[in-house]
């Protein structure tokens, strides 16, 4: 069953996100392409000019719709699946409300990571396709060299715990939304008002929680300029919070859709 | 056979009390009208059937099981609500239902679709209100499940199409399932119930055989209804 609601889950988004990542890779790709050699002997044509600069922009409107729109793509098919008048539909299938909740959590983690791919693909193919033209762009070779004595010295835990904390910060972005949704739904009337007043109080908890924490364990505070922000402690203190950020969350949405559903 | 029963069954949005400590028996079999005016309860005893509401006291049992998953899948609920998503074709519903319904009868529900001349290829969202009002009720009726609840199911639908409704609905249910219509338009339906319930503020103030019923007030189902309920 878990198979079939992911399935259907990217049926449904996959309409909007599709189109819209495609579109991002290939203005990435134009944006290369149509990149003028600044450096040529004679100045590029002003159409040129002015045509690479459209593209351009139309890359970073992009780069923020894709943000953007992700987003509400991940909010509109919880909140119009379960708690809309699909719901009706969703929760009278013989499906139990963890699998719902899986499989919402498993897709909004797919649609965010096809999101971010499409970044990485569309900025990656936007550089290569750029120096490939214009030769004299970067120096590739001196990129690499920085790239690979950065990766020789890295601490490997603390490549670990960057990436786990990463990680696990998406995942909480996706929860607390879900969870703030389910908080907001409790509400007799304005249940989507409610949902962003959740989404900001859960916020506001949880940012006092993290710098009272950070202050007791490492006597740091988040807030203090001396502090170093990037050591081993403080990424495993922030993983960890993350985590159990990420464990309430999860039990909390679950027992509101277990116990608390009303769909009116 | 009992398959579905209530105990004590109540519930309050905030002070205000839906159901008041109902307790309602019915069999296998047997189609039974859940009557009463708007705001009687009748919409919100079903959706705790349906497990879609949780209640504030009391107990259902659905062929012996509270509602759960188990239930949901011998449960055909057909809601007051237009539930059918935008962006699916007639075919990708279908594909849908057979997905996590194992007792869908595709057969049924194209032959059904095909008397009413609906395109398959159409997509929903841009189906009239009452082509779309006709695939839910097919939808739910191309199940062979246990029990129907059906609510409103000819509300905001023409004569002609309220005829179409009732004429599914009878030659569609499987014999020995209960079905529940809810509903406060009385004279399309009585011909059709063997059983009536009438709901008041909350409470059930009557449960009857309908053709005892008529024969003890010698007048129709619906003639008794407006007298109950007189304003």
């Amino acid at each position: 069953m878990l198979g079939r609601l992911i399935k259907y889950d990217f049926k449904s988004t996959f309409r909007s996100l599709l189109p819209l990542c495609a579109a991002f890779i290939v203005v990435g790709a134009l944006a290369g392409l149509s990149i003028p050699d600044f450096d040529a002997k004679t100045a590029p044509p002003t159409v040129i000019v002015v045509l690479w600069g459209t593209i351009m922009f139309a890359l970073v409107a992009l780069t923020v719709a894709v943000s953007i729109i992700s987003m509400i793509i991940v909010i509109t098919r919880f909140y119009k699946n379960l708690l809309g008048s699909e719901g009706y539909l969703s929760f009278t299938l013989p499906v139990s409300a963890k699998m719902h909740l899986t499989s919402k959590c498993i897709s909004g983690y797919v649609e965010f990571a096809i999101a971010f791919l499409s970044g990485i693909i569309s900025y990656g193919l936007f550089l290569l396709i750029a120096v490939a033209r214009v030769g004299n762009l970067i120096n590739f070779k001196k990129v690499f060299e920085e790239l690979a004595a950065l990766i020789v010295n890295v601490d490997a835990p603390y490549a670990v715990f960057f990436i786990l904390t990463a990680l696990a910060g998406t995942f909480q972005a996706l929860i607390k939304i879900y969870f703030s949704m389910m908080l907001g739904h409790q509400s007799e009337d304005h249940k989507i008002l409610m949902s962003f007043v959740g989404y900001i109080v859960i916020s506001i908890i949880e940012a006092t929680i993290e710098h009272i924490i950070s202050i007791i364990f490492l006597g740091v505070s988040f807030i203090s300029e001396t502090t170093d922000v990037v050591s081993l402690g403080y990424l495993i203190m922030t993983f960890v919070i993350t985590m159990i950020f990420n464990i309430v969350y999860v039990i909390g949405t679950y027992y509101l859709m277990n116990n608390k559903l009303n769909l009116e | 056979m009992s398959i579905f029963e209530l105990r004590c069954l109540t519930k309050s949005y905030g002070k205000k009390v839906a159901l008041n400590n109902v307790g309602l028996t019915l069999e296998a079999g047997r189609i039974v009208g859940l009557l009463g005016p708007n705001g009687s309860g009748k919409t919100t005893l079903i959706k705790l059937a349906n497990g879609l509401l949780r209640q504030t006291e009391g107990m259902i049992f659905i062929d012996g099981k509270e509602p759960s998953t188990e239930t949901k899948s011998i449960v055909s609920y057909l809601p007051d609500k237009d539930f059918l998503p935008d962006w699916m074709t007639v075919k990708d519903i279908i594909a849908y239902y057979v997905d996590f319904y194992s007792d869908f009868d595709t057969e049924r529900a194209k032959t059904m679709l095909g008397n009413l001349n609906i395109d398959e290829n159409m997509r929903l969202g841009k189906m009239s209100k009452g082509t779309r009002e006709k695939v839910r009720l097919i939808l739910t009726m191309a199940r062979r499940a246990k029990v129907y609840f059906l609510d409103e199911p000819i509300a905001g639908v023409d004569p002609a199409a309220r005829d179409y409704i009732l004429r599914t609905i009878i030659s569609n249910y499987e014999p020995d399932a209960l079905v529940v219509i809810s509903t406060h338009l009385i004279a399309d339906v009585e011909n059709v119930l063997d059983e009536a319930v009438f709901l008041r503020n909350g409470e059930v103030i009557l449960h009857k055989n309908v053709e005892e019923l008529v024969e003890e007030q010698g007048k129709s189902l619906d003639g008794y209804f407006r007298e109950v309920f007189a304003c």
